[in-house]
């Protein structure tokens, strides 16, 4: 983890877009600049490593893969190939969430209009990356600390009955980057997911 | 009494008694009439679910032209209106509200419904496996659908359902918040199941009646919405102005639009099949009695003459009505339709009597001298239609006893009634020049002999040799609904995703229990079958309700509390699940053993009751279970699979309804064969000799072949009812033969005899032609093809059978 987020650093030290919003860097960054940053960015690639404490279980689940988005909606979610060789594949398209677990059977769709409980979670997920500030204003309390070069969003839902699913979701980057994705839910689990991006 | 007397008498009293019945008739237009009623168990269940199966109640809702938003908004409201209203025994558009009941059933009885519940499911090795499998799970993205219902099923058995009712159902149309709608975003869609039978018309109309209000209403509503936030965005004006304007601006553009109400279904086309036959009845027997009326007023210049040829044609239709009502006890809406034709045919006989007395003889005269050939003619007549008689399709039943009856009255009254009422010194009609003349001029075509043979050698080539399918190679080609609609209907079922189920298992026992029995079994049976790939998977009734033995089975498999403990205990050893989580699993098995069976009540209010009831119904001798199957890849593996269950059928729906309409065909072809052999026959025995027979034969069969090849210029498939038009086309035709026939020895008169014919054509072709008009297939199938068939024959016959010398012509004109 902490491997991972020293690669993240360096890679930023040198890129050119970073070093010419030094001057800005210092100062308290606002949600409408993160947005506009953000909404910059029309595709990237990823790769995240997860942790996942599950209120049912004793130990933590640990999972490693690439993350991929192309605005304005669709986004993918691949795990490194299992001992057997199988990839799951989880992937949000508009309304739509598909997961394949690559085990041969039927992908499991899930319309987010049926189970809402899954769609604050996946709103949260696709409005930032879209930088739709409105979207965000509309579904959540919104906590933003640092400067652009350095960010922190804290993500409430104001629907306290969505506390269930999402409690909080805490998304930390720098500049127009994405570096960690932490949540909680109402459940007692808490996920930690670090994102190292590769491309766009 | 005088014969004259006693013909009088008689023809009042069949008249009034007649008119008795049919004021007491009942007018039926239900479609199915003209539905193929079918022989095969198989194809008898086929035809009665589309008659009054669930699928007959359903009624696809789209609202369309407007933006997805407001489309869904609507949607929404108008649900919300139609629920809980008695018309409707569901309405569904997509909304959570009825998942939620449809979760909370599969949950509640999980246990009952899972076929995976056996007793060696829940020993503590198998549990062990599937604990491991869970904790796999868990680390997957689609983790969070098992985290929350872990602890009260480790087992899965609602994933598992759901998996089912998922993989059965389709992947069902895309959502627009929270609602169905097209994958075009153009149109919300909803599914609305009447509770009428689709046999109920009169139901049915009332229920599209309550939706189009209803709908109307929340259009209003909307609108009246609009102008609230007009008015609110007018008062920010003042503090915002630039964004105030634009939201006003964008707010009249929506008001523009205004949201249009769709629907589809077989209740919609019942209902607008029967308001098109009352309106085409009508308006098409209004039409072409005004025109018959108006040529021969044109023709004749009297209007005593006018009335005095109505009264054979109305004497006809009332008593044709009443035979009908007495044979079938109603009569169907397109037969009425049909007595548009008869005032075709039937004013024939008038016009042949009034066209043929020439002014110095007494029309006594001219009816003894025409009878035997206007005999002849009506004896052929009956003959084609009676063919018709035998028919499958009670409506063409119909449509034969109608025209016969119609007829033979028609020419009896002409025979011996007209003669009576028309007055002493009446004789003859006013002959129009112009029709000799142009009588005159067709009977001299005879010079194009040639031509007519190269046109039917061409026409003969094209037939053969022509492009496309010969026959409408599909069950839709019999449809009642037309074209358009049927496009609506397949685009809005495209829209819905509705996977159309083609390959059908189905059973029938005499109770409900015993076919829930053998759908189970005939799902063991076919477990093998998508195993090795013959068949992707398959839907059955028993998913949603398991016949009580198998929840009996379900529920002696599920151990006692202790025991599931025990065997729980075991399985979580070394397994990193918090302890005591799985509490709620033993009280929900434990509460499952001695839980009330599932019965039909308890699917109230979910939408699986309305799977339910595709594929498990109630028929007047039985119950009928049904399997849909889907990805079928070998067909005859699943014939033998199934053999181990008595009397269940596979039921290729596609072949099925083509074969039915092979059936159905065959029989078009051979009743119309029939018809033409018992005219042949009939002609022979009268005409006694084999060149006449020949020559009056000829151009009929002329007639047909050109007809024929004129309706599949472009292509064009033949339909069934084309080919009933054909029969009509040789019934007809003869008559114009016969005439020409007679008048061999006299061809004096021929100019005289052509006007007739002449005449009784155009009022034929005006008959038929408007039935060409009408916007119900049925009717239009048989219209245009008599109309142009008719048309030739008169032309052929004129042409092949008219005399070579024409000298005597212009002395026909003089007398």
């Amino acid at each position: 983890m902490k491997l991972l987020r020293c690669m993240a650093l360096a890679a930023s030290l040198g890129f050119p877009a970073v070093s010419a919003a030094r001057a800005d860097s210092v100062a308290p960054v606002t949600l409408d600049q993160l947005m506009a940053s953000l909404r910059s960015v029309r595709h990237v690639e990823a790769r995240y490593v997860e942790h996942r404490h599950l209120h049912v279980l004793r130990t933590p689940i640990e999972t490693r893969g690439t993350l991929s988005f192309n605005a304005p909606d669709h986004l993918e979610k691949a795990t490194d190939p299992a001992a057997d060789g199988s990839v799951e594949r989880l992937a949000i398209d508009g309304d739509r969430l598909t997961i394949d677990r690559g085990t041969g059977g039927a992908p499991i769709v899930v319309s987010l209009h049926e189970h809402p409980e899954i769609g604050v979670l996946v709103e949260s997920i696709r409005a930032t990356l879209s930088g739709d500030a409105d979207a965000l204003r509309r579904t959540f309390d919104i906590t933003l600390s640092g400067s652009l070069a350095h960010w922190q969003l804290v993500l409430q839902p104001r629907d306290a009955a969505q506390h269930q699913t999402l409690q909080w979701m805490r998304v930390s980057g720098y500049a127009e980057r994405i570096t960690a994705i932490d949540t909680a839910n109402g459940d007692g689990d808490r996920s930690e997911m670090a994102i190292v991006e590769q491309s766009r | 009494m005088t014969a004259r007397r006693i013909a009088i008498v008689a023809w009042i009293a069949v008249v009034a008694a007649s008119t008795l019945i049919v004021a007491r008739l009942h007018i039926n237009t239900d479609m199915s009439a003209f539905l193929p009623r079918s022989a095969s168990p198989a194809q008898k269940i086929l035809v009665d679910q589309f008659r009054d199966g669930v699928v007959s109640r359903l009624v696809l809702v789209a609202i369309e032209g407007v933006p997805a938003d407001r489309s869904a908004a609507i949607s929404k409201q108008l649900a919300g209106r139609l629920r809980g209203n008695a018309e409707f025994v569901a309405v569904e558009n997509g909304e959570a509200s009825g998942f939620e009941r449809d979760r909370d059933f599969l949950w509640s009885h999980r246990y009952l419904l899972s076929d995976q519940v056996q007793s060696d499911r829940f020993t503590g090795a198998a549990l062990h496996t599937q604990l491991e499998h869970d904790l796999s799970d868990l680390g997957s993205a689609a983790g969070f659908l098992l985290e929350r219902t872990l602890a009260a099923d480790p087992t899965g058995e609602m994933l598992y359902l759901l998996q089912q009712q998922q993989g059965g159902g389709g992947g069902g149309p895309q959502h627009h918040d929270g609602v169905w709608i097209s994958p075009d975003g153009n149109r919300a869609l909803m599914l609305v199941r009447l509770r009428a039978a689709g046999s109920d018309i009169d139901s049915a109309q009332r229920a599209l009646q309550t939706i189009r209000s209803a709908f109307a209403q929340v259009a209003q509503d909307q609108v009246a919405q609009d102008q609230v936030a007009q008015n609110q965005a007018a008062r920010h004006q003042a503090v915002q102005n630039e964004a105030a304007r634009h939201r006003a601006a964008q707010n009249e553009v929506a008001q523009n639009q205004a949201a249009r109400l769709v629907m589809t279904g077989p209740p919609v086309f019942a209902v607008e099949a029967r308001d098109r036959i009352k309106s085409d009845a009508t308006r098409l027997s209004v039409l072409a009695s005004l025109f018959v009326a108006t040529f021969l007023l044109v023709v004749y210049r009297s209007p005593r003459v006018l009335l005095l040829a109505v009264i054979p044609v109305v004497s006809g239709a009332v008593v044709g009505v009443a035979a009908v009502g007495l044979a079938f006890r109603t009569i169907h809406g397109i037969t009425l339709g049909f007595g548009a034709t008869l005032i075709g045919e039937a004013v024939d006989y008038a016009v042949y009597l009034f066209t043929q007395t020439a002014p110095d003889s007494p029309v006594e005269v001219t009816i003894r001298r025409i009878w035997p050939t206007l005999r002849l003619g009506v004896l052929t007549s009956i003959c084609g239609f009676s063919a018709m008689l035998l028919s499958r399709f009670e409506g063409f039943a119909q449509l034969g006893l109608f025209t016969i009856t119609g007829l033979a009255v028609a020419v009896c009254v002409t025979r011996w009634v007209l003669p009576v009422l028309i007055p002493a010194g009446f004789a003859g009609v006013r002959q129009s020049h112009t029709m000799l003349r142009i009588a005159i001029g067709v009977t001299g075509l005879h010079r194009l002999r040639f031509i007519v043979a190269a046109v039917v050698v061409v026409a003969a080539a094209s037939l053969v040799f022509g492009k496309g399918a010969f026959w409408a190679g599909d069950l839709a080609s019999l449809s009642p609904v037309p074209p358009a609609e049927q496009r609506l209907d397949q685009s809005l079922r495209h829209d819905m995703q509705a996977r159309d189920a083609s390959f059908l298992v189905v059973v029938r026992r005499p109770d409900q229990e015993s076919a829930l029995e053998a759908a189970e079994r005939l799902t063991g049976l076919l477990a093998p079958v998508i195993r090795q790939g013959g068949l992707a998977g398959l839907d059955t009734p028993t998913r949603y309700l398991p016949s009580l033995a198998a929840q009996r089975a379900r529920q002696a498999a599920l151990p006692d509390p202790a025991t599931l403990q025990g065997e729980l205990d075991t399985a979580l050893r070394d397994l990193p699940f918090q302890p005591g989580l799985f509490a709620p699993f033993i009280d929900a098995v434990g509460k499952a053993r001695s839980s009330p069976l599932i019965d039909r009540s308890a699917l109230d209010g979910t939408s699986l009751s309305l799977r339910l009831d595709s594929l498990l119904s109630r028929q007047r001798d039985g119950w009928i279970a049904m399997l849909s199957l889907r990805g079928v890849t070998a067909p005859a593996s699943i014939d033998r699979a199934i053999a181990g269950e008595p009397d269940a059928v596979l039921v290729d729906l596609k072949a099925e309804s083509n074969r039915l309409l092979g059936v159905y065909l065959r029989e078009g072809a051979s009743l119309s064969g029939l018809g033409a052999a018992a005219i042949t026959v009939l002609l022979a025995i009268s005409l006694r000799s084999l060149p006449r027979l020949l020559t009056v034969i000829a151009p009929l069969v002329a007639a047909v072949v050109t007809t024929l090849a004129v309706l599949r210029l472009g292509g064009h498939a033949l339909s069934i009812f084309n080919l009933f038009g054909m029969l009509l086309v040789v019934a007809i035709g003869s008559n114009y033969c016969l005439f020409f026939d007679r008048q061999r020895g006299d061809p004096a008169g021929l100019p005289r005899v052509m006007a007739s014919l002449l005449l009784a054509n155009v009022c034929t072709v005006a008959g038929f032609g408007v039935l060409a008009l009408s916007r119900t297939p049925v009717l239009h199938d048989l219209g245009a093809p008599v109309a142009i068939g008719t048309l030739l024959s008169l032309l052929f016959a004129a042409i092949i059978m008219s005399p070579a010398n024409r000298s005597s012509a212009p002395d026909a004109v003089a007398r």
